[in-house]
């Protein structure tokens, strides 16, 4: 079925092409700031696969989580156990621990779990994504066989004094207040943002998994709250200096909910998570490049516990504490106008643990990570760049192969923007500490997951007056060995074991073009993602997984976008559809026990914008999952139908 | 203009398109319409929180097999960790641990007839039933510190009888019901049998075993034979090796029988043979060992690779069932063998095949 949707999506949008390259002039959208990286050497990341999330798409999600923002990204699988609930994020067929989410440089990723909860960051403290697939992630670090995510704040330096202040009210007992102040001068700036959020979260769901009979039932337990302060600092103590300081300090809480079977004894089961993350980051820039030192501390402090309230058992109350430093030197130097060089140097720790009080047990471990890296690009001339990369880490006193990568940019022609990449890389992903330490089940002996990913893209973008058009097709290829899963043992516990190798490929393209005809702007946008990711593991002859796909990787997963807008008033529709997911290995079709059904969602925003004095207004009305579609994104954790949000902005 | 109203109207129908193309058909619930008859009932546990626990039904007469029975009679799934079943004439129950229920079936249809709700952690059923007044049902608990009484027809609760230690709460695991006496085995950290008297639902005595008492089976002459498996590394309560415990039921003496020379071994599943003379159970293979303590030295049946979960003995005829959950979360298998370790053939069932109900009486 959805094949049938992304040949839709093809009819649509290819049509359009001459439509589009008919008209002449010029254009000024988020796509301009993408060419600016694309033909610029300057930038070390130009030959690597890349993408990015657009200002109007953050701007629309800003009460929401960086999972919902993502969600449009087919090359990028969420999987959400519900709304609030953990949500991963899984590029082309890898697991959620082979995704590395970085914040103004700081890993986010949990040490213990390798995994980060994307429901837990607010699109509101984010001010540019920008995601980097497959070996292309190498240049910041080892680990993320999938891809990266980049969230950045961004200092304006001509910015003035601004306030602003969004307030959300929407379904299911859901309230936003989110602010911030910026001030200061092209000297020293602040950004000060604040949130504030909490649901219900009580959402009516169709229960398919009790008899006697099917029924609408609504979510129980699943309420949460979350806030948070962001302050960013930055100072320019001389022409060619910088310094900035981001600190993010965040608290939830949030209510486990119980499968959609369970009829058991009445349970209270809950999640507390407090997290404080610090950047500090210096940059030099001399006139033959640039000299960075970063250090940032991420603290994560979580309380989690299962209470049988009518029994008074408590079978789980553990809490777990992870203390992570990040210290980073980097040197960007150019050497003439062809070549430019990058050296880079890590040294990171972690401290943590987890003490169950029930059980009275737990483990805690302290890691030391250290890393080299020299990159070099050079412009060989005819619109060809060349980059080559080596890396080499150590953990736990052991030192990881050596990490190399190379890759290429070339533009054949010069006057079109057409432009091709590819890039080979071999990477490593350390164990997570509960996969080498947990009690019971951890593994000290296991090894790093170690991937070899090739990628190959066309780019091509046309910018005229009334029009801007790119388009872009990424091919992938990544082989991972000793794939690291957890296992059942003879002893009725689970045990973490290097097991598999798999195979994954694919390829995504993407589509975009922004019209202007008068006072009208129409954007339009259009994604398709084809992942295979199959189990190629030596199997014994019983076992039927070998050459299937993964579980919960859709194999189709497509999305498409128009944004109408005019005089302030403005139309936005978006459409997430996502394939079918297996949840056995074996991959049994059409089996109610062993797959997922793909769904389709859209939402509509409809909002205007207007001025009063020296403020600025703006009122918007959304509607989530129109169609009011029931559908699970993890076996029997269901998702919310249709919801509705308003949203009134002011700013100063 | 012409450009964009084009590409608006393109869009609009696009999405209507997809939109009526993503909208699925609605799954009518089955009532497929079932008699079985004799054979043997494979409780498949499915993958904890995935919720796909599955019965599956074989009648060895007929060489049939039928997968997914539950759902194909109710047009619901059984729910998540589907853990034993127990057939009492017309009735089966299915215990279906971390949902905390136990479902009613027609045993001869799998067709619902009632739930009992509201449980912490229930892993076994055993119902007694006299003949006068009604009958009473047992269900042992892994979490909560009580076996809870129930009516097993109403589902409703008449009793709970706490399982305790030094205030420290015992887990209560496979039950036993002989003349009037419950034996119930303290499986997760415990390390005896708790026997409850049925007439006055308390318990009279504790018999100490090895750690971790895990199944429980009655040879021909009354001796109720335990099965440890002596924990797991790491334990908080530490690790022992695993041990073989005969149990006198009328003076409830307990006599060490064997004490597996390896620590890393986890026997479970432990069984009689058809007549009650020998002793079946798991240890990566099958064995089968006299009362004498003699077959230990090698497996009736080897693994060979194979993830054995679990063990049956049809009652009838001696055939050994072995379930084999290949990685756990793809559909297992079951394998046959005569009760000479021969052979007899094999088929795919669900998801972690843990247990098997045989339709006429059980082996544990």
């Amino acid at each position: 079925m959805v094949k049938r949707i992304c040949i839709y999506l093809l009819l649509l949008f290819l049509p359009a092409l001459p439509l589009l390259s008919a008209n002449e002039a010029g254009a000024d959208t988020i796509h301009l700031r993408e060419v600016e990286i694309i033909r610029s050497i300057l930038v070390p990341r130009s030959p690597l696969i890349s993408g990015g999330l657009d200002t109007l798409s953050m701007e629309l999600m800003s009460g929401q989580s960086l999972s919902e923002l993502l969600a449009c990204q087919p090359a990028i699988h969420i999987k959400s156990a519900g709304r609030g609930a953990l949500s991963t994020a899984s590029f082309r067929g890898t697991d959620a621990s082979h995704t590395k989410v970085f914040w103004n440089g700081i890993r986010l990723n949990s040490p213990m779990l390798g995994q980060v909860d994307f429901s837990q960051i607010p699109v509101w403290i984010i001010d540019k994504v920008s995601i980097l697939y497959g070996g292309s992630s190498l240049g910041e670090g080892s680990g993320a066989l999938g891809g990266s995510v980049l969230l950045e704040n961004a200092v304006d330096w001509n910015g003035g004094f601004s306030l602003s202040l969004n307030q959300e009210i929407s379904s299911f007992g859901t309230l936003g207040t989110y602010g911030r102040l910026s001030a200061g001068d092209d000297r020293i700036r602040s950004d000060t943002r604040l949130y504030w959020n909490r649901s219900h979260n009580n959402y009516p769901f169709l229960n398919t998994f009790n008899l006697p009979k099917a029924e609408v039932q609504r979510l129980e337990q699943a309420a949460y709250k979350k806030s948070g302060v962001l302050q960013d600092i930055c100072i320019r103590p001389g022409d060619r200096q910088e310094l900035a300081i981001h600190l993010w300090y965040q608290e939830s809480e949030r209510d486990l909910p119980p499968l959609m079977s369970q009829e058991g004894a009445s349970r209270e089961e809950m999640q507390a998570d407090r997290n404080l993350r610090t950047s500090l980051e210096w940059k030099i820039y001399p006139r033959f490049g640039t000299l960075s030192l970063r250090s940032g501390y991420s603290g994560n402090r979580m309380h989690y516990y299962l209470y049988y309230n009518g029994i008074e058992y408590w079978q789980f109350d553990s809490e777990s504490l992870e203390n992570s430093l990040y210290n980073t030197m980097e040197a960007n130097l150019r050497a003439g106008s062809r070549f430019r060089f990058r050296f880079r140097a890590d040294l990171n720790r972690h401290d943590a643990g987890i003490r169950d009080q029930v059980r009275d047990e737990g483990y805690s471990h302290l890691r030391n990570e250290g890393g080299l890296t020299a990159s070099a690009y050079a412009d060989a001339g005819g619109g060809l760049v060349l980059y080559t990369l080596i890396r080499q880490e150590w953990a736990d006193g052991k030192w990881l192969p050596i990490m190399p990568s190379a890759g290429f940019s070339y533009r054949p022609v010069d006057d079109l923007s057409l432009n091709l990449k590819g890039n080979l890389a071999r990477n490593y992903n350390l164990p997570s500490l509960n996969d080498l330490y947990w009690i019971p089940g951890g593994n000290p002996g296991l090894k790093p997951e170690n991937s070899l990913n090739g990628d190959l893209s066309v780019e091509f973008l046309q910018e005229r007056k009334l029009y801007a058009f790119k388009a872009s097709v990424n091919t992938f290829a990544a082989r991972v060995d000793n794939w690291i899963l957890w296992k059942p043992t003879q002893f009725r516990y689970w045990e973490a074991e290097n097991i598999s190798l798999v195979f994954s490929r694919g390829m995504d393209f993407q589509l975009g073009s922004d019209l202007f005809m008068g006072k009208w702007i129409l954007s339009l946008k259009a994604a398709y993602a084809f992942t295979r990711s199959t189990n190629e593991g030596d199997t014994p002859a019983n076992d039927l997984s070998r050459g299937k796909q993964l579980i919960y990787i859709p194999v189709h997963a497509s999305s498409a976008y128009l944004n109408l807008s005019r005089s302030g008033y403005f139309l936005n529709w978006s459409l997430t559809c996502t394939g079918q997911r297996f949840t056995q290995p074996a991959n049994e079709e059409h089996d109610p026990l062993k797959d997922l059904d793909p769904y389709a969602l859209q939402d509509l925003h409809i909002g205007k914008t207007w001025k009063m004095g020296p403020a600025n207004g703006g009122l918007r009305f959304s509607v989530y999952n129109l169609f009011n579609v029931s559908y699970q994104s993890v076996r029997s954790r269901p998702m919310p139908m249709r919801s509705y949000a308003l949203t009134i902005q002011m700013e100063l | 203009m012409r450009v964009s109203a084009t590409l608006v109207l393109a869009t609009a129908l696009g999405w209507m398109l997809i939109a009526a193309s993503c909208e699925r058909t609605p799954v009518e619930p089955g009532q497929e319409g079932f008699d079985f008859g004799g054979g043997v009932f494979i409780v498949n546990e499915g993958q904890f929180l995935s919720n796909n626990a599955s019965i599956s039904y074989f009648n060895p007469e007929t060489d049939s097999l039928y997968n997914q029975v539950f759902y194909r009679a109710n047009g619901v799934p059984l729910g998540d960790v589907a853990h034993s079943m127990l057939i009492m004439g017309q009735d089966a129950w299915i215990v279906v641990n971390n949902s905390g229920k136990i479902y009613r079936v027609g045993s001869r249809d799998m067709a619902y007839k009632g739930k009992i709700t509201g449980l912490t952690s229930p892993r076994y059923i055993l119902i007694e039933d006299s003949g006068t007044g009604s009958p009473k049902a047992y269900v042992s608990d892994l979490y909560s510190g009580y076996v809870t009484v129930v009516d097993p027809l109403e589902g409703t609760r008449l009793d709970s009888i706490r399982f305790s230690r030094s205030g420290e709460r015992l887990s209560s695991e496979q039950m036993v019901l002989h003349n009037g006496s419950l034996y119930v085995a303290c499986w997760s950290y415990g390390r005896q049998i708790l026997v409850i008297d049925t007439s006055t639902g308390r318990i009279t005595d504790s018999i100490p075993v090895g750690l971790q008492p895990n199944s429980m089976a009655v040879d021909r002459d009354d001796y109720l034979w335990v099965l440890s498996d002596g924990g797991y590394p790491f334990s908080p309560v530490s690790q022992e090796k695993a041990s073989l415990t005969r149990v006198n039921m009328k003076t409830r003496v307990a006599e060490t029988m064997k004490v597996w020379d390896d620590i890393i071994l986890s026997p479970s599943d432990l069984c009689t043979g058809k007549n009650g003379d020998s002793l079946y159970f798991l240890s990566e293979g099958v064995y089968r060992v006299s009362r004498d303590m003699e077959g230990f030295d090698r497996p009736l049946v080897p693994a060979r690779g194979r993830q054995f979960y679990s063990l049956g003995i049809d009652p009838s005829n001696g055939t050994v069932y072995v379930g084999d959950a290949v990685d756990y979360q793809q559909d297992g298998w079951v394998y046959r063998y005569r009760p000479d370790g021969t052979s007899i053939d094999s088929f795919r069932v669900g998801v972690n095949p843990g247990y098997f109900c045989f339709s006429y009486p059980t082996q544990r």
